[in-house]
């Protein structure tokens, strides 16, 4: 199937600083994109880029075929947007909103009150119609804006940062209504939160400092870290130094470090020790490490496989990103400090 | 059917501007102040004439637009809210006209209630209707070229006060534009921009071309350069 969203090479620059540089990727219906990035990677730019409110400086946008920048009423017409922290009127009634959302994005006149109704009902928006926006709670705001976002029936939607500043029981309602509208939409959200990309995504982007850094599927972003070596989280009654000796010496390890490990854990004599394997090593691994224990006698409190998290590859980038543009810096710093 | 987007926003203006107590307070005044104005004017004239009241009207109008407009755009700017209005399949200049027809329809009704005292005066005397056709709808339209400066003012800021300001301001340089003595073409365009000038016409019940025309191209361009100013602002 084709991309309902193609992104290409967008690139975004305030006067002399870069905005974004250079973002491209694709969505197809039933197909979640996750835009990852710290705070300031230039999420909210990109994804303001793909919804017209700011004009790219190079690239190009396309939804379901219309090109943004030749039929810019086009691919308005068929993107659905929730702003971070939607910035809704609160001066009008929901349903007055929901009315002038609806008009403004062309919903037929006859359909309009059916579709509010069928929007309103999945949002469990219903007993707030008659309030003004502006008394709703953060929660309920967030649902008039993603409910303006789908009214129109969009093939794409995009949500910037859509759980930001909600509890933890709306944060999990406003997960599982991107997981539904990602069956029939194509979705792009952005998130400073991994688990939450984790969960929802078919597809992540990370961005940072305006450049994407990587993408991919979260499976495979995950894989391609440490060469898709194996990784093992020992916790076991002995000393860390001869433990780790012994389990070094061990074939298919490939390194073995020690961890800090919990306050009760040092008082009882527990060390924590990360194995990383050389390659898949599967149960002859394991109980290679749990034989050597045993022949030192020291007893296992816990053998366990890490499965790499998102957030190690997020980090392991970041840090590489940042160790990159650290050098530079501090070349220029000294620089400066030789003038005076 | 498909509604006008113009449309949809002037109908959001109009529904919100009496939903906000600021639309009433404006009213009240409008018509406590004209009211003033209309007893004083009344008890020393002795006249049906009340060419002198809308005269005055117009010094109201002229503090008061501003409290019309200010909220138009830059509220917009300042809440983010430009933000789903741009993204939607609407152009700047329907958003613009939609913002300016709202305010017109709200000055609209400081109009018809203001009628009040030409049918005040037509109980104590003759009054000569045509003449008051032409002096009402000569201040509407006065009130609807401060409303587009107004609009264009809040284009520019996303400060309300400054909104309201700026645009008490430039309509108070159309207002005392000929008071300036000067000579020759100068002259001559100064007393062509002067608000009050333009008007003298209306309040004798003549309805001159170059009135209306003056009247149309200073909406029209006001209108224009809000709509420039909101490109602009997304294009830097």
């Amino acid at each position: 199937m084709d991309a309902a969203l193609e992104v290409a090479g967008v690139t975004k620059r305030y006067g002399p600083n870069r905005g974004v540089q250079n973002i491209s990727f694709s969505v197809r219906r039933g197909q979640v994109l996750g835009l990852l990035g710290p705070n300031g990677a230039g999420k909210t730019t990109t994804l303001r880029c793909i919804t017209g409110y700011l004009p790219v400086s190079a690239g190009n946008v396309r939804v379901e075929g219309h090109d943004l920048w030749e039929q810019p009423f086009e691919v308005r017409r068929r993107i659905g947007y929730l702003p971070d922290n939607p910035p809704l009127y609160g001066d009008m009634t929901v349903m007055d909103y929901l009315i002038f959302s609806a008009d403004l994005h062309e919903v037929p006149a006859a359909r309009r009150t059916a579709r509010i109704g069928e929007v309103a009902e999945r949002l469990q928006l219903g007993d707030v119609l008659g309030r003004l926006i502006g008394r709703l709670s953060r929660g309920y705001r967030q649902r008039v804006g993603l409910a303006q976002a789908v009214l129109h029936e969009p093939p794409v939607l995009i949500c910037d940062e859509p759980t930001v500043g909600l509890d933890p029981a709306q944060i999990v309602e406003m997960r599982e209504l991107i997981r539904t509208f990602g069956r029939e939409h194509a979705v792009v959200f952005s998130s400073h939160i991994l688990s939450e990309v984790r969960l929802l995504c078919n597809e992540v982007v990370i961005i940072r400092g305006g450049e994407v850094v990587t993408q991919g599927a979260p499976g495979d972003l995950t894989a391609r870290l440490h060469g898709g070596a194996e990784q093992w989280m020992l916790r076991v009654k002995g000393p860390a130094d001869a433990v780790a000796a012994a389990l070094r010496a061990l074939p298919g390890v490939r390194s073995v470090a020690a961890q800090p490990s919990p306050p009760q854990d040092a008082a009882d004599g527990i060390c924590a020790l990360r194995v990383v394997a050389s390659g898949p090593g599967g149960g002859a691994l394991s109980d290679r490490l749990f034989d050597a224990l045993a022949a030192g006698g020291w007893r296992a409190r816990e053998l366990r496989k890490v499965e790499t998290s998102l957030e190690e590859v997020f980090l392991e980038l970041t840090a590489a990103e940042q160790a990159a543009k650290g050098r530079p810096a501090a070349a220029t710093a000294g620089r400066r400090g030789g003038k005076r | 059917m498909r509604l006008s987007k113009w449309w949809v926003v002037a109908r959001r203006e109009w529904q919100v501007a009496f939903q906000t107590p600021l639309a009433y307070i404006l009213l009240a005044l409008w018509m406590l102040l004209g009211g003033f104005m209309y007893v004083g004017l009344l008890v020393s004239s002795q006249s049906t004439d009340l060419g002198n009241l809308v005269q005055n009207l117009t010094v109201l109008v002229l503090f008061m637009a501003p409290f019309l407009t200010m909220r138009l755009l830059a509220e917009e700017r300042r809440s983010g809210s430009d933000e789903l209005v741009l993204t939607a399949p609407i152009s700047a200049s329907q958003w613009v006209v939609g913002k300016y027809i709202g305010a017109v329809l709200v000055w609209s009704v400081f109009i018809l209630v203001s009628l009040l005292f030409p049918l005040v005066t037509s109980r104590l005397g003759a009054v000569d209707w045509g003449v008051i056709g032409a002096s009402w709808g000569g201040l509407w339209l006065f009130g609807d070229a401060t409303l587009a400066v107004g609009l264009f003012a809040s284009s520019l800021t996303d400060s309300q006060l400054v909104a309201a300001m700026l645009s008490f301001v430039i309509t108070l340089l159309f207002y005392i534009a000929s008071w300036v003595q000067t000579t020759g073409w100068v002259s001559t365009f100064l007393s062509y921009i002067d608000l009050p000038n333009q008007l003298t016409q209306f309040s004798i019940g003549s309805i001159n071309a170059s009135a209306l025309v003056f009247f149309g191209s200073l909406i029209g361009g006001f209108l224009f350069l809000s709509v420039r100013s909101i490109d602009l602002r997304r294009w830097t």
